[in-house]
Formats: structure tokens, sequence, C-alpha cells
């Protein structure tokens, strides 16, 4: 997956818009990045790229970036 | 290593109950929580749920279940050997366990044993294993395995409960007979892991905070002040999709089995998410996956085997080889491997059904 496929992947999992998501944008002022979604991370972390994450490590991420930084294989 | 295997467990009959009253999750666009709700059902997959709103408790559905299920086996309640009642909500104490009830209702013998199992959703494997194991005992040749829970009695009235508008739990109980026979083969892994007890509990719902009920702050940064289970829906899910699936391979490979030996893939009903990742991962078509929590919820320890009833009741075929895998409050987890005949499948029944019979009499 490049950076565009993973920002894909993550405003489909927030159901936003295509192409509306920015990878320095902060979590804490995207409104649909809600405990929900971050369910949907974690499944997507471990279908996509066979990783494990705590609960603890998403919510230590700040931005998008930090999400994005995950989303590599192990 | 919690490997088992037995050689000469059948299973005689499986029935399962519902309340009769079905409450359906609110879809209204005008609801305030509408946007919540909208991505709760597309994700938990729930839609609806039984519930029962007369007031029944797992003795009372389990007793429905047990009547089936021994009518089918052509069994009467006095040739068991013994009960096993899985529930995490009895009707009175846990010492009076649910299964002291049933063994009075349904009039068993003074000397069948009976006594509750106290799991949430991993029941499954758990009960079959002591079912089993006690079956290889010469004088214990019929055992049945009651599962259920009840979720009414979260909420303060039946006015509160049905203003309910998102659940993801819902009720049921199933029943079901094991004998001792030969050629019968059953083989269950089961799994326990401590450090993950605190993802999934009632930090106050058990003795240890009944002097210290005060606020503190759980493992996730979250404050607990009370208000029955918590759950790290985040750990949970990170559980049931990486390390149950993991374990389900590794139950295949010990096997030297494949899933395509299987006819079917029942997984414990956590929610519809969790359900289409594991199938995912372990690379089954999600026709050989059952599913039932979009219209009966998330049933608990029952999921399992209302899920059999709900699929699985009517089929055709002579036998059916079926991977079972459970999962949770614990943590706690396990798989089973086991052939059942359909035909000894009862079709899901729902009532309304109460026991007024109490020892506790109202006074005049």
């Amino acid at each position: 997956m490049d950076t565009k496929e993973k920002l894909a992947a993550l405003e489909d999992i927030m159901e936003l818009d295509e192409g509306t998501l920015r990878a320095e944008a902060s979590l804490d002022d995207i409104e649909e990045w809600d405990s929900l979604s971050a369910l949907s991370f974690v499944v997507l972390l471990g279908d996509e790229f066979n990783r494990k994450i705590t609960g603890q490590q998403i919510r230590a991420f700040k931005t998008v970036q930090d999400l994005l930084d995950v989303m590599e294989e192990v | 290593m919690a490997f088992l295997h037995f050689d000469n467990v059948g299973i005689a009959a499986l029935a399962g109950a519902l309340p009769e009253h079905v409450q359906k999750i609110d879809m209204d666009p005008a609801n305030p929580r509408a946007a919540y709700i909208a991505q709760f059902v597309k994700q938990t997959g729930v839609r609806q749920r039984h519930i029962s709103i007369t007031e029944q408790t797992a003795t009372d559905m389990g007793y429905t279940a047990m009547l089936k299920a021994l009518e089918r086996a052509r069994w009467k309640a006095d040739s068991l050997d013994g009960l096993i009642f899985l529930t995490q909500t009895p009707d009175f104490n846990m010492g009076t366990g649910n299964a002291f009830v049933l063994h009075n209702h349904l009039g068993m013998r003074e000397d069948a044993l009976a006594f509750d199992i106290t799991l949430g959703c991993s029941s499954f494997p758990y009960g079959v294993s002591a079912c089993a194991a006690l079956l290889q005992q010469p004088y214990i040749k019929r055992i049945a395995m009651v599962t259920g829970d009840s979720h009414w009695q979260q909420a303060p009235s039946r006015k509160a409960l049905l203003a309910q508008s998102v659940f993801l739990h819902g009720e049921g109980c199933t029943a079901l007979l094991l004998e001792r026979r030969d050629d019968s083969p059953v083989d269950i892994s089961l799994y326990s892991d401590g450090k993950g007890y605190c993802f999934l509990y009632n930090p106050w719902g058990g003795i240890r905070h009944a002097w210290r009920k005060v606020p503190g702050r759980l493992p996730n940064g979250e404050v607990y002040k009370g208000g029955g289970n918590y759950m790290d829906g985040m750990e949970i899910t990170s559980f049931s999709t990486m390390r149950v699936v993991d374990t389900i391979k590794d139950f295949l490979k010990r096997q030297s089995r494949t899933l395509d030996d299987y006819d079917g893939l029942v997984l414990h009903q956590a929610n519809k998410q969790i359900i289409k990742t594991m199938a995912r991962r372990l690379k089954i078509d999600l026709s050989k996956v059952p599913m039932t929590v979009e219209h009966l919820a998330n049933t608990d320890g029952a999921s399992a085997t209302l899920t059999m009833v709900d699929a699985y009741a009517g089929c055709r075929k002579d036998q059916l080889k079926l991977l079972i895998s459970a999962f949770g409050i614990g943590l706690s987890w396990g798989v089973v491997s086991l052939t059942i005949d359909p035909a000894v499948i009862v079709p899901m029944v729902t009532s309304s059904n109460r026991f007024d019979e109490d020892f506790l009499k109202p006074l005049a």
C-alpha cells in the first residue's frame, strides 16, 4: 500500500469523503476518529498488515501520520 | 497444555429457546444519536435482539430448551446423570447455582451431579470439556449442558428496558445433551490469559471493591465510577481477531486438518466486524460461517450453540463436521472439533414462560 492507498483506507474507516484526509491533520480535530473507527483501525492493521496493536498505542497517536506510520508489515 | 481428546462423546440433542419479545435497534434518522447508531449497526451487525419482558431468567429459558432437547433425544429427565449450567447471571446467588433450580424443575435424580460454571462467552469449549471428562466415568452415561444469560435485569424497569435504542447483547439459552457413544471423537483446546482480565470485567461487580467503591483509572486511561461491565474494545477486538485466529490455525495444524475438512466454522457471535475479520484471516468463505449476531445480537456463552441451532436445525446432511470457537471475558477461549447429526437439533423455540414457583412467597 502506498500513502495514497493508506489514506483512502483510513477515509473508508472514518467514512470521510475521498481525498479529504491529510497526513498532518491532528486526530483530535477529526470528529469521525472515534472509538468505533479506532476498532476498525485495529482490524485493518491485523487484516492487511498482520500487525497487532494495543489500545494504549492507539491512544498515544496524535496525527494521521502516526496512523500511516504503523500501517506497515512487521 | 489443555489439549483434550475424547473418542466417545456423542450429541443426543441440541435445543435453543429465546424470549418471545423482539426489540429492534432504533434506526430513526431523527434520533439525536442517529449517526452513532448507524455506525454501530454497520460495525456490530446487531439490528435486533430477543429480550425478556416477563422477567425470565436463564433457568426459565433453559427449562424450555431442556424439555425440547429431552423430547428429541427421547430421554427422561430422571435418566440424566448430571447437569452443568453455564451462566454469569444466576437466579439467586452463586452457591445456589441455576443447575440446582433446574435439577428441581426437571425432577432429576438425587444421585445426579449438578453445578454451575460461571464463564462468559467462552462457555462452550469449557462446558463440553467438563461434560466429556465426566462421561469417561462408568456410572455417568448421560449429561446435560445448559448455557445462557439474561440482560433485562440491567435496566431499572421494564419501561427503561423498552426505551433502550441501542444494545449489543441479546438473550437466549441452549440445552445440549451428551452421552457416551463409541466412535464419536471430540477434540478441544482451551486457553486462558489472566493478564487480560482487566480488558473486560466489572470492577465493582464482586466483593473486591465492596468497601471501596471509589472511582479509579483503568489501563486505557478511562475513569471508572461504576456502571457495570467495562470493556476495552480495542484490546478485545485485537485479541479475538489475532490471538484467537492464531489458536484456531494452530488447532488445525495439530490435527493435520484444514477448514476444508469442516462443513462449518461456528464462531462466538461477538460482533459482525470480529466474525468477518476472523473468517477473512482464516481464509474461509463466509457461507460456511453462520451468523446470528444480526437478529439475536451477542448472546454471550450461548451464542455458539444458538448459532448451531439457527443454522443447522433442519439441515439435510447426515453428519455435520463443525469447528467451533468461543472467546471472551477472562480472557478465556477455546476450540472444539465435533460431529453432529443435524436431526438431533430442534428448531429454535420462543417462550415467555417464567416459573412462579419460588420459596419466597408474597405476604398475604
